[in-house]
């Protein structure tokens, strides 16, 4: 039971997060097509944030000292790096929806076949191959609290609630949650969230009462960028965590991909946003 | 749009062709900049790989392979231009699926399950008619008009949502995608069809050559020996240009024209607009079959039948094609060429170079980046100062060219491009 609910938080979260960024963004009357893109963008911004973390060897040093506050804290700064650039990756989509007053849908179909075909590029060069993964060692191995972690013994009986939310999991779980509430409050109870939604719902009527729509209209679009990092970098440690439970299903893709391309047929195999995805969350996986 | 015969420059057709070059040339930069930084920052390619991977960004369709001092060379590579032809062929067809959907106003993001169902009815047409008691010619027909069929079944269901109950046909479409992906394989992994016969492949579908089923080559193997090209090209091009002649020369397309511009307008004129608005997308999905279907009924194509997870690429970058076309039928043969020129590109990237074939998905996103405001570049190439609105009093009454948002969206979307008139 206690596994089963843990199961459950790991699927859900990404899945809550993300939803609350398209709320964001539709509530604010932008149609976020893009939301794929930008947590494919997102999560090899946090693989890359680790990766060059590890190369400068904290990672290793923290393990061995014991510290593994630090190592949460290392989690959190990539959850953040993830964020922030996914932030200035959907102001590309905002520049084009708000201020060019493009199409939003195409504009969104745009960064959905930018982002995984830019950061398929860039894998590619860094690391010669079609995943990236963690310098060393996986997600698991750095970022996941155990009992042993909180100082309780390996055998310990930590009862019900215990074994389900404080054994085996990730902050980033609980982070989602709290940013997951305050949006919420934000949205609804805010004054800036109630201009938001005026905005998104009625633009004029927003624009007489001396709301700053396009500015507001941007804020929001960033911010839901932000959303959209944070759930994938979560996204990714689930990945990551279903790993140690079975072949994931991410994993079949770069299989059926080396089957390919060994045809020739690479491309037509694997340009797809799904793949990409697939691939993504099987880089995660690995980290 | 614009009436007068006013001067060369001032034409819309003139502008659009304008806007469409600045978005491709945008798109190259976009793409040698990135290769130019890559190469800057990764000490094993340094500057000479940078300039080699940009020459072939640009005449990767000439390009020959390397000498014997280990320099690119570049002529007439036939085996090339044959791919290329061979790869332009389904995006002419789902670019023109796209194309005839925005002339009515829809957004047809659904290329890829009508590619997939067009492939799906062919794929079981063709190969399970036996070709000892048929004629290939007349199964070949059977097939190809049953993935047409299939196609158009499936753009009609987003077509037939949006008409009747006011669904937004994106998010339709993207379902139906998705639908579709399932469904083919389910349908594949309970068929007979699984290749079994050559055990160095597992997940394929049998190629319609074992069932003697294949498109007529018409002498273009001749001309580009080495490449896969088939006969599906002159089919494609026939295409466009029958729906060039059915959008612009006859009643049922200005029908089609006049619900893309304004729905309610066209419905006051005495326009069916829900019978167009379904017509429209089952025309566009039969497109995007008759794409799938002749890919595989070249016969030197073989589908992956495990697609489960994946859409194919041909329909995503029929946006791209159709965007970059602006809509204009004839038009799309040529970006659809463009298109697989960039495809050709990086896969000589690929094998001559240390960069990869993702940079032409870069450039190509960043293509479909600078359509989303081709208006602006339009405008801005005619020079004419844009009346600008208040950020957000724009009327959001679509364009022909704009698709429609839905009823929230409408509100919002702030959408300027009627100040290009």
């Amino acid at each position: 039971m206690a596994f089963l609910i843990r199961q459950t938080l790991i699927y859900a979260i990404p899945l809550m997060i993300v939803a609350l960024a398209g709320i964001f963004a539709e509530r604010s009357g932008i149609i976020n097509l893009a939301l794929e893109g930008i947590m494919i963008f997102g999560a090899f911004i946090g693989v890359l944030f680790v990766r060059i973390l590890q190369a400068t060897g904290s990672f290793d040093a923290a393990k061995a000292a014991g510290d593994w506050m630090a190592l949460q804290g290392y989690m959190l700064l990539s959850m953040l790096a993830a964020a922030a650039l996914g932030a200035v990756f959907s102001l590309l989509l905002a520049f084009a929806a708000i201020n060019l007053k493009a199409d939003q849908t195409i504009g969104g179909t745009a960064l959905n076949m930018l982002a995984p075909a830019l950061v398929l590029f860039l894998i590619r060069v860094i690391a010669n191959q079609n995943t990236l993964q963690l310098l060393s060692g996986d997600s698991a191995s750095w970022f996941m609290i155990k009992k042993t972690t909180l100082g309780f013994e390996r055998n310990a009986d930590i009862g019900f609630l215990g074994e389900t939310f404080l054994h085996k999991v990730y902050l980033a779980t609980y982070v989602v949650i709290i940013i997951f509430v305050i949006l919420s409050v934000i949205l609804y109870k805010t004054r800036f969230g109630l201009r938001l939604r005026a905005c998104g719902e009625n633009p004029q009527a927003a624009a007489s009462l001396g709301i700053n729509v396009g500015r507001d209209h941007l804020r929001r679009a960033r911010g839901h960028g932000r959303l959209c990092l944070r759930h994938d970098d979560s996204q990714l440690q689930l990945e990551r965590r279903r790993g140690g439970l079975r072949l994931p299903r991410s994993r079949r893709y770069d299989l059926r991909q080396l089957e390919a391309a060994e045809r020739g047929g690479r491309r037509a195999a694997v340009r797809s946003f799904q793949v990409h995805r697939g691939l993504l969350l099987h880089a995660g996986y690995q980290r | 749009m614009n009436e007068e015969k006013t001067s060369f420059w001032k034409k819309d057709g003139v502008r659009s062709i304008i806007a469409s070059l600045l978005s491709i040339l945008i798109g190259l930069l976009a793409g040698t900049v990135l290769i130019l930084i890559v190469g800057c920052t990764n000490k094993t390619l340094g500057l000479q790989s940078a300039w080699e991977g940009i020459r072939l960004v640009f005449f990767g369709l000439f390009s020959t392979g390397r000498d014997a001092s280990g320099a690119l060379t570049f002529g007439f590579n036939p085996a090339s231009m044959g791919n290329m032809l061979f790869r332009a062929m389904p995006l002419i067809l789902t670019g023109l699926s796209v194309a005839t959907a925005f002339k009515t106003g829809l957004f047809n993001i659904g290329a890829p399950g009508q590619y997939l169902a067009g492939t799906c009815a062919t794929l079981f047409i063709a190969l399970s008619i036996p070709s000892d008691q048929v004629s290939p010619a007349v199964i070949w027909l059977l097939a190809f008009l049953g993935g047409m069929a299939a196609g158009a079944l499936w753009g009609a269901i987003p077509g037939m949502l949006k008409a009747l109950l006011n669904i937004n046909e994106v998010i339709a479409c993207i379902m139906t995608n998705w639908i579709a992906a399932n469904v083919v394989t389910w349908l594949f992994d309970i068929s007979n069809l699984k290749n079994v016969v050559e055990n160095t492949k597992s997940g394929y579908i049998y190629k319609t050559t074992f069932n003697n089923v294949a498109t007529p080559k018409f002498g273009l193997d001749k001309i580009f020996p080495g490449s896969q090209v088939s006969g599906g090209i002159l089919i494609a091009v026939a295409l466009a240009i029958v729906i060039y002649i059915v959008l612009t020369k006859t009643t049922f397309g200005y029908e089609l024209r006049a619900c893309g511009a304004n729905r309610h307008a066209a419905r006051y004129a005495g326009i069916r607009d829900k019978r167009n608005i379904i017509l429209s997308m089952a025309i566009a999905g039969a497109l995007s079959g008759a794409a799938g279907s002749l890919y595989y009924l070249a016969g030197n194509t073989e589908f992956y039948w495990n697609t489960y997870q994946t859409l194919p690429a041909a329909g995503f970058n029929g946006i791209a094609v159709a965007l970059l076309a602006v809509n204009n039928p004839i038009a799309v043969i040529f970006t659809g060429c463009f298109m697989s020129i960039l495809d050709i590109a990086g896969m000589q990237l690929t094998n001559l170079t240390a960069y990869n074939e993702y940079i032409t998905d870069v450039i190509i996103a960043v293509i479909v980046y600078m359509a989303a405001f081709s208006l602006l570049i339009k405008m801005w190439v005619s020079g004419r100062k844009k009346k600008k609105p208040a950020l957000t009093e724009a009327p959001a009454e679509p364009t022909a060219e704009s698709a429609p948002q839905d009823q929230t969206a409408a509100a919002s979307a702030a959408d300027g491009k009627e100040a290009q008139e």
